[in-house]
């Protein structure tokens, strides 16, 4: 008798995780190491990084799966414990007290950021490999309490829900970070794509 | 209604988040105030262009291989 361990739900893995059973661990990580490395990846930027935050976490899993108290909270919890362990990273890199501040992001009420409608750009220029830089610089310059929650949102596709019990945060308070960091963004990229019109012409 | 309290419902509107009466106001503002139909606009497309920021997908093997490799010494033999 052969157990379909693909076909199990998350909290039957974990359960038998929990009494040592090898297959379910390996389950486990065919089914979250994209979404732990990317997550790893995306909040430090550095391939590297992300493989090491991916063996920590699951490291992790195997020492601390005692811990969890209800089953049913395993991808939560593996999400808490990514962040967790990226932050450390970022500490370690000190690349965290860089972004920890209010940075660059917030200061540029200066250039009028709504009065060209750039979104009827034509794709190829919305997504250009420059536009893309520009917006990426744009999140890594974010606050690190409204990078992470962008990160996990408008990039990594998890849930409110998902966040806010991933950083212990109210579901308001995810909103609220994720509105202002978009905002921020919002405005680097009208700054770039106005730019970019008028100097094409385009803005008239 | 003016256009900072459009900024701030901007999420939930986006959403279909908020009251039908608020729903309402912010839409007939938006068709009236140019500005902020902008805002509603690149504020949208700003949120596509993030989701499309490069995600690696898959661990390459290799690093899967070396995962597993670290997590089988850890492991307890199969009985």
């Amino acid at each position: 008798m052969s157990i379909d361990y693909k076909g199990l739900k998350d909290a039957d893995l974990v359960t038998k995780i929990k009494q040592s059973d090898n297959k379910a661990m390996e389950e486990i990580v065919r089914r979250y190491s994209d979404k732990v490395y990317n997550l790893g990846f995306h909040l430090t930027r550095d391939k590297m990084a992300a493989e090491e935050i991916m063996q920590d976490v699951f490291l992790t899993v195997l020492s601390k799966i005692n811990t969890l108290r209800d089953n049913a909270f395993f991808s939560t919890w593996l999400y808490r414990v990514t962040t967790n362990t990226a932050y450390g990273f970022l500490r370690a890199l000190s690349k965290g007290e860089k972004t920890m501040d209010q940075g660059r992001s917030g200061n540029m009420e200066h250039e009028d950021t709504y009065a060209y409608d750039w979104s009827t750009l034509p794709e190829d220029i919305l997504l250009s490999d420059e536009s893309k830089t520009i917006l990426i610089n744009a999140i890594d310059e974010l606050p690190e309490s409204m990078r992470i929650v962008v990160i996990m949102k408008d990039i990594d596709g998890l849930k409110n829900e998902e966040i806010a019990d991933a950083l212990g945060l109210s579901v308001p308070a995810v909103k609220s970070r994720l509105h202002r960091g978009r905002l921020i963004l919002r405005q680097r990229l009208s700054i770039y794509f106005t730019r970019y019109a008028s100097s094409t012409g385009r803005t008239r | 209604m003016n256009c900072k309290k459009i900024i701030a419902l901007l999420y939930d509107y986006m959403d279909e988040d908020l009251p039908p009466d608020l729903m309402e106001e912010v839409s007939s503002h938006l068709d009236k105030c140019k500005m902020c139909k902008t805002l509603f606009h690149t504020y949208s497309l700003t949120i596509r262009l993030t989701n499309k920021v490069e995600t690696l997908h898959n661990v390459p093997p290799e690093m899967i291989n070396r995962l597993k490799a670290l997590l089988h010494i850890k492991l307890k033999p199969d009985e």
